[in-house]
């Protein structure tokens, strides 16, 4: 009988197994979903445990996927906190939120003020990104109706609207350029013909960087971090203008663990978080009291326009339908 | 006595098609019926598959499904064939060294492959350049090309071990009527040779199709504007979480169609090609004249080796210098320290989930294969159909299944790891169930039967006597099922949250992301478990390719 006693063995460790792989919740956990890229969340994750002592699970999607798990998920919320995705998202699914007043509340400044169903996380900024062995300076776009050239077929990465929120600002930025008309979209169809889509926004930069397209539109901390690092890239603020908005966080309506949800965005809001992000990561600061990154441009200097959250987020719907229309029929 | 028997086995049936009921029929049904309800109004509505199949979005989608599966499967048995006839019927130098990189090739997952390919065919890689320096210009690796590549030299081994180990069986004696009636090699070849392996060179055919249409990380990693029925699903599903998956659901069903007219097709090609080799020796190599020789020891080198190139090229990133997501000139191993630092429960996941899910196959696998191949009932007919289903199923449409079907009571299982062993555990196991059955077809009831007679009963006459003779088989079953199952993305991706992540899907996200040196690491990683398993493999089954297939 030696032998059935040691499959039995085997069995009874199978199981046991099974039940060790579903974990145990004895130490504070919070849940958090994010369209940071998994090199910022793995850089900033242990600085929140260690300041808080919680621990952290991440789940990490682009900021529509992340919307819509929340919304699939709304009978029995799963996560605490949406940190770092497109404001116009949060704007339109303030249903899915709860509204909290952090403890620096009175830090933000007013640049970046919300309605209150989110918060401002930091402040992103959209730019060209150029590989500058691919390019001499003289032929480096200078406006988004430069990327219409034709030099440029096939040249510049983009992500999809669909999925990421820096690439609906970069769609919204144009429109509200160009103007959010027939003509506008007319435009802006001689810019797509040239782009190449990613499935993902942190992917752009790193095409622009292996020199497989010559200019990417991007966030410019995804930018900097290539340039940082010695990369062959060059920053482009365009001239006809770019949009600054703050990346937005939240915690979710009926959050399984609201106290370390608010922890965590406590965490993130208090100056040295604010630091790291802005000194490590190349974001914009929306606190009052810090500054923004060294080597990047003073915002005074950047010709912005006027983004309007609200509309983005009203307009989302019949905006993406057109993108994925014009996606689909190429 | 006689009672006791039926007891233990019919304990044995029951709990199968329990398990099966519950892990493979009801996900199916559910996916199905979510395919014909109207997202808004929750009716029932054939809408879904009207927009699936009449719209120019999904039109195009099933085309290019088409068109890499039939693509990827062509440029396989291109591969395949010279590879398995040159080194079965002509003395080829390193036979033992091709097979085994051959292997290798096989067990890397093929995602990974795709992205190598961008560093060495991609608009900036450096085979491309190397070729433009010469006056060659390769087609762009984004396209049907990229992923046509990636698919013929990820899947050609299938072709090569199925179709070698056919011809290591035939009776030479047939070829060589051929030959002394006056038969020219090239005519012996397509009219003898070729034609008595149909029914394996069919079935990697058909199994390279059914792989090349449910892939799903090579397309999305290569495809560029190339949109396939896979990423299809795994995109629709993705906006339509908050509703009724019933698009993504549509579109499932019709990728499961494609892949059930595939099998059917072959099925009906190899009705009647039942050749049973009598095996009275094995045919032996023969020497090639020189000219003769060179050309084919070029062919076999050239096609392993291409096929070996992206994991080099992967291992060597792995220890490349880097400074954030910026590879720099020289090697270190900072992206090992990074994934150490950052995400080690990845590996750990990986490793865990695997071995789990392997165990509980081995274990159930074992006892559904005694049962399907001693004891034929209806039940055990119906069973064994049902094990078709994993084999059709692509893994996006499992990974939705499984999330329509257990996001809700009575069965909550999203968001745990047990949810991921169980997918593991049902994709992997009709393999083992397979194997089981054709070691038991080799082994002879009468011993069972012997053991019983002389008062042993039947738990302890089968695991006495039977299991001792499987468990070559059985380990060398297992160690396959561990590859796959810590290769695995597709579901994964679908199924994981932050804490169940699994390598397999970080390294997806860190290539999306554009984090390469992780990615290479955590590959490498992954690489050389699935390397070890092969010894292992290779060491149990005394060096049997056909174990990997």
């Amino acid at each position: 009988m030696s032998t059935l006693t040691r499959v039995s063995a085997i069995l009874a460790g199978a199981a046991m197994g099974l039940a060790l792989a579903v974990p145990a919740e004895a130490q504070q956990r919070v849940s958090v979903y994010t369209a940071h890229t998994a090199n910022i969340v793995e850089r900033l994750l242990p600085e929140f445990e260690k300041a808080t002592g919680i621990k952290a699970d991440v789940v990490k999607a682009g900021s529509g996927d992340i919307i819509n798990r929340v919304r699939a998920e709304q009978a029995s919320p799963k996560a605490d906190v949406i940190w770092s995705i497109g404001a116009e998202l949060l704007e339109a699914n303030a249903n899915l939120l709860e509204p909290y007043q952090p403890k620096d509340a009175a830090m933000i400044a007013d640049a970046f003020k919300t309605t209150g169903a989110w918060l401002p996380y930091t402040g992103i900024l959209n730019v060209f990104v150029i590989n500058t062995r691919k390019l001499k300076p003289e032929e480096y776009p200078k406006t988004w109706m430069d990327l219409a050239q034709p030099r440029f077929r096939g040249q510049i990465s983009a992500a999809d609207a669909d999925k990421s929120g820096s690439a609906y600002m970069q769609l919204n930025t144009f429109l509200t350029i160009y103007g959010d008309n027939a003509a506008g979209w007319d435009r802006f169809k001689t810019v797509f013909r040239n782009m190449n889509i990613s499935a993902s926004s942190g992917a752009v930069p790193r095409f622009v960087n292996d020199g497989e397209a010559s200019v990417g539109i991007t966030l410019e901390d995804n930018a900097y971090l290539f340039l940082k690092n010695g990369g062959p890239v060059a920053i482009v603020y365009p001239e006809d203008g770019t949009s600054v908005i703050a990346d937005g966080m939240a915690l979710v309506r009926r959050a399984p663990n609201p106290a370390a949800g608010k922890a965590f965005i406590d965490w993130a809001l208090s100056a040295p978080t604010q630091e790291l992000v802005v000194q490590e990561l190349g974001r914009r600061p929306i606190r009052k009291d810090a500054k923004p990154p060294g080597a990047l441009k003073p915002l005074e200097q950047i010709k912005l326009v006027n983004y309007d959250i609200k509309n983005a987020a009203n307009k989302r719907k019949e905006y993406i339908d057109k993108w994925n229309d014009l996606l689909q029929s190429r | 006595m006689k009672n006791a028997r039926v007891d233990v086995w019919t304990l044995v049936l029951a709990v199968s098609v329990g398990v099966i009921g519950v892990l493979l029929v009801w996900p199916l049904t559910s996916i199905f019926a979510a395919s014909v309800i109207d997202n808004r109004t929750g009716d029932l509505t054939l809408d879904n598959y009207v927009r699936v199949l009449t719209r120019p979005f999904f039109q195009t989608a099933m085309l290019n499904s088409l068109i890499v599966g039939v693509g990827g499967m062509l440029g396989a048995l291109l591969l395949g064939i010279p590879l398995a006839v040159l080194t079965t019927r002509y003395v080829i130098a390193g036979r033992q060294f091709l097979s085994t990189l051959a292997v290798l090739a096989l067990v890397s997952p093929p995602f990974i492959g795709a992205y190598a390919w961008i560093m060495m065919l991609g608009r900036n890689g450096f085979i491309r350049l190397g070729l433009e320096s010469i006056g060659i210009e390769v087609p762009s690796i984004y396209g049907f090309f990229g992923i046509i590549l990636v698919f013929s030299l990820k899947f050609y081994p299938f072709v090569f071990l199925l179709t070698a180990s056919s011809l290591g069986t035939i009776n030479p004696s047939i070829e060589e009527a051929a030959e002394g009636l006056g038969a020219r090699p090239w005519r012996r070849l397509f009219q003898i040779t070729l034609p008595l392996v149909f029914p394996a060179i069919s079935a990697a055919a058909l199994l390279t199709f059914v792989l090349s249409i449910a892939d799903f990380g090579t397309p999305s990693i290569v495809g560029g504007n190339v949109r396939v029925l896979a990423t299809t699903a795994y995109n629709l599903f993705n906006s339509e979480m908050g509703g009724n998956p019933g698009l993504a659901s549509a579109t499932s069903v019709v990728l499961i169609a494609m892949s059930l007219v595939v099998v059917a097709l072959q099925r009906y090609a190899v009705r009647r090609r039942n050749v049973a080799g009598a095996l009275i020796r094995r045919p032996v190599p023969r020497r090639l004249g020189r000219l003769a020789s060179v050309v084919a020891h070029v062919v076999c080198y050239s096609i392993v080796l291409v096929s070996s190139l992206p994991s080099l090229v992967v291992i060597y990133m792995s220890f490349r210098k880097t400074s954030g997501p910026v590879f720099q000139p020289g090697l270190s191993l900072d992206s090992y320290a990074k994934i150490i630092r950052e995400v080690p429960h990845v590996i750990g996941n990986s490793a865990t989930y695997s071995f789990i899910a392997v165990a509980l196959i081995v274990i159930v696998g074992t006892g559904i294969g005694y049962l399907l191949a001693r004891r034929e009932t209806v039940l055990t007919g119906a069973l064994d159909g049902a094990f078709v289903i994993p084999f059709v199923m692509p893994g996006v449409v499992l990974g939705l299944a499984y999330v329509v079907t257990f996001n809700v009571p009575p069965l909550e299982l999203t968001g745990t790891a047990t949810i991921i062993v169980l997918m593991l555990f049902i994709r992997r196991l009709p393999y083992t169930v397979r194997s089981s059955v054709s070691i038991l077809k080799q082994i002879k009831g009468s011993l069972e039967e012997a053991a019983i007679s002389l008062g042993a009963g039947p738990a302890q006459a089968f695991l006495k006597i039977t299991l001792p003779l499987m468990l070559p088989g059985i380990v060398a079953g297992g160690l396959m099922s561990f590859i796959t199952a810590i290769n695995e993305l597709s579901s994964s991706l679908i199924l994981y949250v932050g804490r169940t992540m699994t390598m397999p899907v970080r390294i997806y996200l860190s290539v999306l992301d554009g984090e390469f040196g992780t990615a290479a690491a955590l590959a490498t990683i992954l690489l050389f478990a699935s390397g070890l398993a092969v010894y292992l493999i290779f060491r149990v089954s005394g060096r049997n390719e056909s174990a990997f297939v």
